[in-house]
């Protein structure tokens, strides 16, 4: 081995000194910000270490059909402790309890936490100056953080459509939980606080706005008379649904009692859900109406069949009478709808037969869940001839409405299609699912199947406006309304209960062009338990403010416009 | 007998490498080529640590404009909820009774002929906005003027 010559040694020996230097230099460094503390960085750590490796995506709002805003997602300014950086608690205590509006004892008790915990959260709900005014206060260990905070600026309106997101970030009932993988997005990732791997970005994708069918002013109109009704009668509850009978849309959604989304926290737990798709009830009369499409479907009978009517009927040992218990003598099926004759409905099921009863039972849908887009829907119950027990009395309840279960959203769903032609349509609450300005989803009407025959309808219709002369308190001066008034018996454990019902009417109008479908039912009133005296003036009362509302003109006005349109192949009059 | 030619001393002289190749490394290059390689793998290493830098910086960059977008749209959330507030039908229904204003008991329709209706279309449009009338009710100074004048003109 050549020994090195004097000069190469002291080149190689500079070299290795500069290198030296320089790992000790490096060295230092590295102790000292290893092994002395540093209550700034140990804060900002900490603050890393708080945000996730995933970026939360923003969650989609709720708009009515007008545009108004329903639901909506704004910043939450939380102030939270990094507890290993909070030297002096008294002192933090004392500086921030004015600024958030808390005890200093109680912030004090927070930031002394003997449990183990390195973190704890102080405030929360506070405002943007509040939370500035604490970023520049410059505590140790305090952070400023914000979250995304679910509001319903409308309050209580369409709180059962809407349902609402717990603190947790989870969606409970109405559309809240129905379009939540919608409404939710798609959390991205940062790839750690240093990221060195650009490959592991992931953008997030936030959250599908819903544009609602509900309409907030028609919604206000539906609460506003439904309490009234409520009140008036000191019932218990009750629901009301305005619908578009051509389309299934739902233009309003009530139900009392009801609760504000933004106190969902201080709210009972049984006011969450919603009694249109989920609380059952025995529809009463106004399932005459179905009954009389089945027989007319059927040719077994037509407006102008008549029986003889003695108040009462005996089916399967048990007496049936008619509401009033009064012998109307020979009745025409005009006069059984009109006058609402139980033994007249039992008669027309008699000559269906329970099969062809209850094949058109449920293709008007009863015994299934609609499918409207809400969570939580039932399907009622519908004991039919294949179940077991199952009686002539059964089928002679059933006729009128008693002795089955069924929704809401089932009844005004088959009133629906006795307005708009026999179709049954699927209700359906979200007309379209957008991201920005883009159409993600529109949605379109669903007629599930013809459940009455076109050449039916006129009848059907003439009925139905029979009873709305009846139950005079339903019409509307100036248009032609058709529906149904019922009065449920309530089942209790021990039979019916003897003097409390519930009161409804389903109706519909204009009967020659219907723009709405609207359904009324009252829970227990205590007054009065007729459904034409409890259900239809509020009918009637709203149904005329909707038709303002809309634009939908009177008879006249409407048959004053057709007669002027110029007639195809002909000349204009 | 045969006897072999080769000592065994002039074996081992022939295997035993006589030479060094030309261009071998001796301890001064070999320090050299340490270094070189220290100084290239140090080059390496600072451009990653650039590199990995320049992300994290964009990252974070990125992450705060994230959280500035969000901001906004919370903060346009929030306008939009107060719009909702002021538009609910409930408190201008509420403002309109404090205002004095009832629900109109009845609308009535009119029908008229599409000739007419042109007609009033035409006078419409063609009438001054000032003189087609406000919506709101007029002032007390302005009644007051308004009555003036129409004293005068008699």
């Amino acid at each position: 081995m050549t020994p090195l010559d004097r000069q190469t040694q002291r080149r190689l020996a500079l070299i290795f000194s500069v290198f030296g230097g320089f790992a000790l230099v490096l060295a230092l460094r590295l102790g000292y910000w290893q092994l002395m503390p540093h209550a700034d960085l140990q804060a900002a750590d900490s603050a890393a270490k708080l945000q996730p490796g995933q970026i939360k995506a923003g969650r989609g709002a709720i708009y009515d059909r007008t545009g108004l805003l329903l639901a909506g997602d704004v910043a939450e300014f939380i102030v939270a402790a990094d507890l290993r950086a909070v030297t002096n608690a008294a002192d933090v205590a004392a500086k921030l309890s004015p600024l958030v509006g808390r005890p200093a004892d109680e912030l004090r008790a927070g930031l002394e936490a003997k449990d183990g915990r390195t973190y704890t959260r102080l405030a929360r709900n506070l405002n943007e100056a509040t939370a500035n005014q604490v970023r520049d206060a410059k505590l140790p260990g305090i952070l400023v953080e914000t979250e995304a905070k679910r509001v319903y600026p409308m309050g209580s309106t369409a709180a059962h459509v809407l349902g609402f997101v717990a603190a947790d970030g989870k969606a409970y009932t109405g559309v809240e939980e129905y379009y939540d993988n919608a409404l939710r997005g798609e959390d991205g990732t940062w790839g750690g606080a240093l990221l060195v791997d650009p490959t592991r970005f992931r953008a997030p994708r936030d959250g599908f706005d819903l544009v609602l069918t509900i309409d907030a002013n028609i919604q206000r109109m539906t609460e506003r008379e439904l309490s009234k009704a409520v009140e008036a009668q000191d019932a218990a509850g009750g629901s009301a649904i305005v619908m578009d009978p051509k389309t299934g849309a739902i233009l309003a959604m009530a139900s009392v009692p009801t609760y504000d989304p933004n106190r969902f926290a201080t709210t009972p737990p049984d006011r969450f859900e919603n009694p249109v798709i989920s609380k059952l009830y025995e529809p009463g009369s106004v399932l005459k109406a179905v009954t009389l499409a089945a027989a007319l479907e059927e040719g077994v009978a037509s407006l102008n069949t008549s029986y003889d009517d003695v108040g009462y009927m005996r089916v399967g040992g048990v007496t049936i009478w008619d509401w009033d218990r009064v012998a109307h003598g020979r009745v025409d099926m005009r006069t059984m709808m009109r006058l609402s004759l139980n033994v007249g409905a039992v008669h027309l099921v008699q000559m269906l037969g329970p099969e062809r009863f209850y094949k058109h039972l449920r293709d008007f849908g009863f015994g299934a869940p609609t499918g409207i887009d809400l969570t939580g829907e039932v399907g009622g119950l519908i004991r039919d001839y294949k179940s077991q027990g199952w009686g002539d009395l059964d089928l002679a309840t059933n006729a009128f409405g008693q002795g089955m279960a069924a929704t809401p959203i089932q009844v005004i769903t088959a009133m629906a299609a006795i307005a708009n032609g026999g179709r049954l349509v699927q209700p359906y609450v979200v007309q379209q699912i957008r991201q920005g300005d883009r159409v993600i989803k529109d949605t379109r009407p669903i007629a599930v199947r013809q459940v009455v025959s076109p050449q039916n309808i006129p009848a059907m219709h003439e009925a139905l406006v029979g009873v709305v002369e009846q139950a005079v308190r339903a019409s509307v001066p100036g248009y032609t309304i058709g529906g149904k008034t019922g009065s449920s018996q309530i089942p209790t454990d021990k039979g019916y209960d003897d003097e409390l019902t519930i009161a409804s009417f389903a109706g519909f109008g204009p009967v020659a062009d219907p723009q709405v479908v609207i359904l009324v039912k009252v829970d227990k009133p205590v007054h009065r338990q007729l459904g034409s005296e409890v259900a239809a003036p509020f009918f009637g009362v709203l149904a005329r403010q909707v038709f303002d509302y809309l634009g939908v003109p009177p008879d006249n006005v409407r048959l004053a416009a057709e007669n002027r349109k110029p007639k195809p192949g002909g000349d204009t009059q | 007998m045969t006897t072999n030619p080769v000592t065994l001393s002039q074996s081992s002289a022939e295997v035993r490498p006589i030479a060094r190749p030309a261009g071998r490394l001796d301890t001064p290059r070999i320090a050299l080529l340490v270094l070189l390689g220290a100084i290239l793998l140090g080059g390496a290493s600072l451009l990653y640590l650039n590199l990995a830098a320049t992300v994290a910086t964009s990252s974070t960059r990125l992450q705060e404009l994230s959280k500035e977008r969000r901001m906004l749209e919370w903060q346009r959330t929030e306008k939009a909820g107060d719009l909702a507030r002021l538009a609910n039908p409930q408190r201008l229904e509420q403002r309109a009774n404090e205002l004095g204003y009832r629900a109109p008991r009845a609308f009535t329709y009119v029908t008229v002929s599409p000739e007419v209706a042109a007609a009033l279309d035409h006078r419409l449009l063609a009438t001054p906005p000032a003189e087609s009338g406000a919506t709101e009710t007029p002032g007390g100074w302005t009644n007051l003027q308004q009555q003036f004048q129409r004293w005068l003109a008699r």
